[in-house]
């Protein structure tokens, strides 16, 4: 590695890294909160159509079974795939990301790009401790976001990305 | 009560220790929720619902208050550091020498209070600023903003206020302090607009301005630079420019079976017509108004293209590149040459048949300004033997542009998968429900295989130099040259059918929004080659 981070970093910063699998627990609730909400609103419809007077064929709230049916599914088996899916990689000159499950996407952030770093935690990410980390460059569509890594990793990555930005670069 | 005024000291912003905004924060914070629901407080008024208003007005008082306690910034070694959120957390770092611009904003209301809003801005094209502390004492704000610029100053090597930082995507920082005062008089929504000097001569209606007062303003001291024109346009070509302009084109494409039609009446109308058949609503008198309706279609097309582009100048001053166009209102625009992200080159099927192409130039937006007309360019109309002398003058090293790779073969099938599909699924759903018509939709699908063809075949890219070039479209033929230099970020996207194909595609992210440039359908390897070739320095 050309230029090092700085000394005492926990962990091997090089080679692809997974995600914390504890991001499996914040994608699984967030699945399960989307499919929750639709299984609700459903079941809703299916009451105001019968208020309306309207003879639907099946006993109240059987509709929304197949989407429960269906919520449920994604919630189980979607943040795996997604999980198992991800990559990420301090390489040499550029940050890596490979990630995606039906659109598989590798992109590459030159560090001497990046602008400012964010650390985000939403409530569940905080109760299990993780974060997502964002790495601004100076063109909006770049996609540099790194979800599921531990608070502590996440301040590890944006202080070994920010030493490595070297001199930018005119825009 | 920590941030209570206690004079500009040096030492007032003090390292390493978070603070918090102005207790008047949740104010601020307030009136602009206040702002946004009106509204609603008024109908709610109107019936006479008082404790509704009240319930909001509490709910967004704590909202704004926990908002308030929850925010803080601290100056760090060599960071901004702010951290805000009341639900979901956020920590920004912004390191020093990535910091553009500085201002203060003050609105009546912050200068009736004795409080400023700090913003920071670093290169790139968000709208809002990258960090925007409303409110912090004034006093506070001042010792900040002079802390933040030398501290840039320090990593950045450079004595404060001598020359645009490293980005230059705005003001000099000799010009941030000027523009202090004046946004703070200004009190301007945009405060940062408040400061631009003199605007474009075109005046605010040009937007596309980018007066960079670092550079712009001694040339113009010492009188106007030496310009050298790189395109003039003639009456004629800005009224072609209209004429072939895609609008003009669609109505065109509608109306050539009519126009067609018509070839063949005026004989037919001589020899068999009835003269009382020319009753207004007669089918013919409508035939007869069609081309008409077209010829004056056309005129106006020519015409706003006239009023827009007349007179329009490409030139070159000293390194900035200048437009100057317009009829009735002269419009100015100037783009330093270095900010120049992107080159389109567009060749419309109609003006590719005539001989002609447009160019687009994308440039990076200026900080704070983040008008998208400021940040693009174009040439309306170019003779196509003349584009690539132009590209050279606008990206040194790109010219001519150079023979294009055609992708695998099986990117054809994907284009004209990619379309065909759609096409017959839409005509299907056409043909089921207006039956027995509805079949002739079926029809769009042989065409969009065609078009599926005519894709794979302007498929195309070229790595050369320092510049990646790619081309697709087949009604309106797109190259895209952009200088490696300035790509921020690379990806390669693969869906599942691509990847079944053995294919991929390559975005680049470059500043100044707009249309991401894209190689599409490229072979995996390829695709991962370029990403690599256009990110590494």
């Amino acid at each position: 590695m050309a230029l090092a981070g700085p000394s005492g970093d926990p962990g091997d910063p090089t080679g692809a890294r997974c995600l914390d699998r504890r991001v499996l627990t914040v994608w699984t609730v967030q699945e399960a909160i989307g499919s929750a909400v639709l299984v609700v609103l459903v079941v809703a419809a299916d009451v105001g159509a019968r208020a309306t007077g309207l003879d639907l064929p099946w006993p109240v709230g059987v509709a929304a079974v197949p989407f429960a049916v269906l919520g449920g599914l994604t919630s189980w088996r979607v943040p795996l795939a997604r999980y198992r899916s991800w990559r990420y990689e301090t390489a040499e000159n550029a940050l890596e990301l490979r990630h995606g499950i039906v659109e598989r996407v590798h992109s590459a952030i030159p560090y001497y790009r990046v602008q400012y770093i964010d650390i985000v935690q939403g409530p569940v990410e905080r109760a299990v401790g993780l974060a997502t980390l964002k790495v601004h460059t100076a063109a909006a569509s770049s996609d540099s976001t790194i979800p599921g890594i531990p608070v502590g990793e996440a301040e590890t990555l944006r202080r070994q990305i920010l030493a490595r930005t070297g001199a930018g670069d005119a825009v | 009560m920590q941030s209570e005024p206690r004079g500009p000291a040096p030492g007032l912003v003090e390292p390493g220790r978070p603070r918090r905004l102005h207790p008047l924060t949740p104010v601020f914070l307030a009136v602009r929720e206040g702002r946004r629901l009106w509204p609603l407080a008024l109908l709610a008024l109107a019936q006479r619902r008082l404790w509704l208003i009240a319930l909001a007005a509490l709910v967004v008082l704590v909202a704004t208050v926990l908002q308030w306690l929850r925010r803080s910034y601290v100056v760090e070694a060599d960071a901004l550091r702010v951290e805000q959120g009341v639900f979901a957390r956020q920590l920004r770092v912004v390191p020093f020498d990535r910091i553009q611009q500085v201002d203060l904003v003050r609105k009546p209301l912050h200068r009736l209070l004795g409080v400023a809003t700090l913003r920071v801005e670093t290169a790139g094209g968000a709208s809002a600023s990258e960090v925007d502390l409303d409110v912090i004492a004034l006093a506070e704000a001042e010792s900040l903003r002079a802390a933040l610029l030398r501290a840039r100053a320090a990593t950045t090597g450079e004595a404060p206020g001598t020359r645009p930082p490293r980005g230059t995507k705005g003001e000099a920082p000799g010009s941030t302090k000027d523009q202090a005062p004046r946004s703070a008089e200004g009190g301007a929504p945009g405060g940062a607009e408040g400061g631009a000097p003199g605007g474009a001569e075109g005046g605010a209606a040009s937007g596309a301005g980018v007066p960079l007062p670092g550079t712009v303003g001694p040339a113009e001291v010492a009188g106007r630079p030496l310009e050298r024109d790189l395109v003039r346009l003639s009456l004629g070509e800005v009224a072609l420019a209209g004429i072939t302009s895609a609008r003009a084109a669609a109505v065109l494409a509608v109306l050539s079976p009519v126009f067609q039609l018509l070839d063949q009446a005026p004989g037919w109308v001589l020899d068999r017509v009835d003269p009382e058949a020319l009753a207004p609503s007669s089918p013919l008198v409508v035939a007869a108004l069609v081309p008409l309706a077209v010829l004056v279609w056309l005129g106006l097309a020519a015409a706003s293209s006239i009023v827009t582009h007349a007179g329009f100048v490409l030139a070159r001053s000293d390194d900035n590149l200048v437009v100057r166009r317009g009829l009735l209102e002269r419009r100015e625009a100037v783009v330093p040459l270095v900010r120049v992200q992107v080159v389109r080159i567009e060749e419309s099927l109609l003006r590719r048949g005539l001989g002609f192409a447009s160019v687009r130039i994308q440039s990076a937006g200026a900080a704070g300004r983040s008008d998208d007309r400021a940040s693009r360019l174009a040439v309306p109309i170019l003779r196509a033997d003349r584009v690539n002398q132009v590209l050279g003058e606008l990206l040194p090293g790109a010219a001519p542009v150079p023979l294009l790779l055609a992708p695998p073969p099986t990117a054809r099938r994907r284009a004209i998968v990619r379309r065909v599909v759609p096409a017959l699924v839409a005509a299907l759903a056409v043909a089921v429900v207006l039956r027995p018509w509805g079949l002739l939709a079926l029809a769009a699908v042989p065409l969009a295989a065609l078009a599926g063809e005519a894709a794979y075949r302007n498929l195309g890219h070229a790595r050369r130099a320092g510049f990646l070039t790619a081309r697709q479209g087949a009604l309106l033929r797109t190259t895209t040259v952009i200088p490696v230099a300035k790509a921020q970020s690379a990806r390669v996207h693969a869906s599942l059918f691509q990847r079944r194909a053995g294919l991929a595609t390559l975005y680049v992210d470059v500043a100044g929004g707009g249309t991401m440039p894209k190689v599409t359908d490229e072979s995996g390897a390829t695709a991962e080659a370029l990403l690599a070739s256009v990110v590494s320095r």
